[in-house]
């Protein structure tokens, strides 16, 4: 067990596929559907989250946000979920605090990838 | 590790025609002006986005092109906050048409012309989709390898990096000679131990290129000075790249944008899956578990008290049977409410067509819909579709009169059509009403008189004419018109209610308006039956087909030339069937009453009505109606099977299919034997058939 993981997606099927990944490397999932919803779920400290951008109630770079203000989520991994064309965003995510970001279409082999890179 | 996501194509697919639903609905508010653009436009992106996020990774590689056109488009408008121009909006209209086409796995027309048109109405800014798509820099693969430069800033910690991984990810690209420079390194007393003090040189030897080496530092490339340098001096013959000998960090990322993967064998988009799924929600599941969790409770108090039982506890077995009986109810109707959803589902798609009707007519018509949250059975739902959207086009074409003749009648020069929902008992009425010109009764009754569905000289009350649209051979050549005509009249719509145990009616004021009422099952799994007794089997009527039951005195029974029964109901001879003979059941003979007690039950059938004579009436309830072909084999006039309380099967009958057959033995006669032919004498007491009866006016 690789600890916990968050996925934020409005998305069902992209939440679904990236949140199947992880579990497949060995991540137990905490899945939520947007911003409110994540950090409504996310009570205990997590090892890694990934998070869409454009949601619903809440968006990404809020939750970013929020997230990095919480104790215990200060070095926490955050990806963003993009796409090529948001190149703004992902810098406003990394303003946030993001840590880095993955690229639409999900690849699951990209993300693991990203995974090494980004846990010690 | 390989990871295979085409289990999420479902899903996907799901969602994606979801998306569409509210890309449409939004686009269609949009145009009405009377909602907040700025946040409709963001619900309108959110949806294409979506749709586009998940194609790539499905190799839906149409999709994805024609999503990111609408994108463009949609992106311009959100920072504009403006609604689309009509143009724009006929497009994204156009293109949602096209998305839904290729989800389906069919060929979607001339997308590629409407994606390339929705970015020609973006005045400036190159074509994203064209020009970017598929032809990324050709990435500059230098034999040899690179000198890296790498120096994080003193808070590269704080920012969660940390140096390590990006090292060890440079050696899956090739061989990594790594070394360390100190020399910023401050004495122990004074060293920060949360900064970074260190730099990196690292020479890197392999087949990789500069793009690999970008992407591995591309999270930090503001949070450090980097450098990366071809190795040798041996540049690539012709790439203009290779001539720089410094690239720094600072310079503009390089974007690339690799085409969506495109898994071999699905050339094919869409490839809509087999099935289909429900997506039910968390507490309907939860109040599953709930009550399977009740029920085994209450088993388990039956058999513990059947396990040691004494007479004195029978009362107390009464209420834990009573207990079990409850929670099994209880189970079955929350069952079934996994299959129900909201009629949103369906009403979503139908401001978009009086929309597109409204234009091609001419008209102007507002849609008011109302009970959407009723749900119905999805199979319902489904089924629905089709009679509904062909009702609506009705009544835009026919219905709705055009704005000159409304203004002249002195109404409103805009129409209105309501669609409502609401339940009514155990079924749900659906009503479709508009103000336009309402039904014509001459011309209905002149048309049915000359294609022979009714006499001349019959007399028909106006709703009765209303009601001759829904018979076969009645799609007259002058009310089929480009819309709603297509070959497919008012007979089609109601076949299509009726195949799912619904039925439907109108009701018109010439100069007000017409209203068509469905009136449909909550489920096709239950159907509210009459149950019969017919010899020593039981028959299931559906209890909407049914008309009135009675005991027909004797001279309403007659006989005409000797072959088929007739009763006299309502003033009008209507098609007497025993059941008893056309399922060759045998009476039974010592207990079956006199013929006094004899009943028919009359029903209506797409052609008219129909009198059933059986043994005798039981009770009215649900029954779960399991399919006979799937454990039998297909029985004519019978369209399904139940279990009854006492365990045996019960046959559902199929009022239309039982008409048929008494059709097609009308020519032999009625009777297999003459012992039974005597016994349906006796049943009626009909001692002489009657020729002298008029012919019956419905056939």
């Amino acid at each position: 067990m690789r600890g916990k993981a968050l996925v934020v997606d409005d998305s069902n099927s992209m939440r679904q596929m990236v949140a199947f990944t992880l579990a497949e490397a060995g991540f137990d999932v905490i899945e939520a559907a947007n911003g409110n919803d994540a950090l409504a779920k996310a009570t205990g400290p997590v090892q890694l989250v990934i998070t869409d951008l454009n949601m619903p109630e809440m968006d990404g770079i809020t939750l970013i946000r929020s997230l990095r203000s919480r104790p215990g989520f200060q070095h926490t991994p955050i990806l963003m979920l993009t796409t090529e064309s948001q190149a703004s965003r992902k810098a406003e995510g990394k303003a946030a605090g993001a840590t880095g970001w993955i690229v639409k279409p999900f690849d699951p082999e990209k993300l693991l990838k990203v995974l090494d890179r980004v846990l010690a | 590790m390989n990871i295979d996501l085409d289990q999420f194509r479902g899903v996907f697919l799901d969602e994606a025609s979801e998306h569409l639903s509210a890309l449409e609905r939004g686009l269609v508010r949009l145009e009405e002006g009377d909602a907040d653009v700025g946040s409709l436009l963001d619900e309108i992106f959110r949806s294409a986005h979506s749709i586009k996020g998940g194609a790539g990774t499905f190799g839906l590689d149409e999709v994805s092109r024609l999503t990111h056109s609408m994108e463009s488009v949609l992106d311009v408008l959100r920072d504009e906050k403006r609604a689309p121009t009509s143009a724009q909006a006929d497009l994204l209209l156009s293109a949602v048409d096209h998305l839904r086409d290729l989800l389906d796995g069919e060929p979607g027309g001339d997308w590629e012309e409407t994606s390339r048109a929705l970015v020609a109405t973006i005045a400036t800014g190159p074509t994203p989709s064209e020009s970017s798509e598929g032809e990324g820099p050709a990435e500059a693969v230098v034999s040899g390898g690179f000198r890296i430069r790498f120096w994080p800033d003193r808070d590269f910690f704080l920012a969660g990096a940390d140096v390590w991984p990006l090292i060890r990810e440079l050696h899956t690209l090739g061989e990594v000679e790594a070394s360390c420079d100190v020399r910023d390194l401050p004495p122990l007393a004074e060293l920060d131990p949360e900064k970074t003090w260190l730099g990196w040189d690292i020479v890197i030897r392999g087949e990789v290129s500069r793009e690999d080496l970008f992407e591995v530092f591309e999270f930090y490339e503001d949070d450090c000075e980097l450098e990366i340098e071809p190795l040798l001096a041996e540049p690539v013959t012709g790439s203009a790249e290779a001539g720089e000998t410094t690239e720094t960090a600072d310079a503009p990322a390089v974007e690339t944008t690799s085409p969506p993967p495109t898994p071999s064998g699905s050339a094919r988009s869409g490839a809509r899956r087999e099935g289909g799924s429900i997506r039910v929600d968390t507490m309907k599941v939860d109040e599953l578990v709930d009550l399977a969790g009740e029920l085994v409770v209450a088993h388990a108090r039956v058999s513990e008290l059947v396990d040691r039982f004494s007479i004195d506890q029978l009362e107390e077995l009464r209420q834990a049977v009573a207990t079990l009986s409850r929670s099994t109810h209880d189970l079955q109707e929350q069952v079934m409410r996994v299959r129900m959803l909201p009629l949103a589902h369906l009403f979503s798609r139908f401001p978009r067509l009086i929309r597109d009707l409204a234009n091609s007519l001419g008209k102007k018509i507002r849609l008011e819909v109302e009970g959407e949250e009723t749900e119905l059975d999805k199979g319902v739902i489904e089924q629905l579709g089709d009679p509904l959207t062909h009702l609506l086009r009705n009544c835009a074409d026919h219905g709705i009169e055009s704005p000159e003749l409304r203004r002249d009648a002195g109404k409103e020069e805009e129409g209105v059509i309501h669609i409502s929902a609401s339940h009514r008992g155990g079924s749900v009425e659906l009503e479709i009403r508009d103000d336009g010109a309402g039904l014509d009764t001459q011309r209905i009754h002149a048309k049915a008189v000359e294609s022979g569905l009714v006499g001349p000289d019959d007399d028909l009350a106006d709703a009765q004419i209303h009601n001759l649209i829904f018979r076969p051979g009645f799609s007259t050549a002058e009310a089929v018109s480009d819309l709603s005509g297509r070959g497919v009249g008012m007979d089609v719509v109601r076949r299509n209610v009726e195949g799912f145990n619904g039925s439907i009616t109108v009701d018109s004021v010439r100069g007000e308006g017409s209203s068509f009422r469905i009136r449909v099952p909550l489920t096709l799994a239950i159907l509210d039956g009459q149950r019969l007794r017919v010899g020593d089997q039981t028959f299931i009527i559906p209890l909407l087909s049914v008309v009135e039951s009675f005991q027909p005195a004797p001279e309403q029974v007659k006989r005409i030339q000797g072959r088929a029964d007739v009763l006299l109901f309502r003033g009008q001879t209507t098609p007497l069937v025993n059941l008893a003979d056309l399922f060759e059941v045998a009476p039974r003979r010592s207990t079956e009453p006199g013929s006094n007690r004899r009943v028919v039950v009359v029903v209506e059938t797409e052609r008219g009505l129909l009198a059933l004579g059986v043994d005798e009436l039981l009770s009215q309830s649900a029954v779960v109606i399991k399919n006979l072909e799937a454990n039998y084999r297909k029985i004519p006039g019978i369209m399904g099977a139940t279990i009854l309380g006492d365990g045996r099967v019960g046959l559902i009958l199929d009022v239309n299919e039982v008409d048929a057959l008494r059709r097609r033995d009308r020519g032999a006669p009625v009777a297999a034997s003459p012992s039974a032919a005597v016994d349906r004498n006796a049943t009626y007491g009909v001692p002489t058939p009657t020729p002298e009866l008029q012919p019956s006016t419905i056939p």
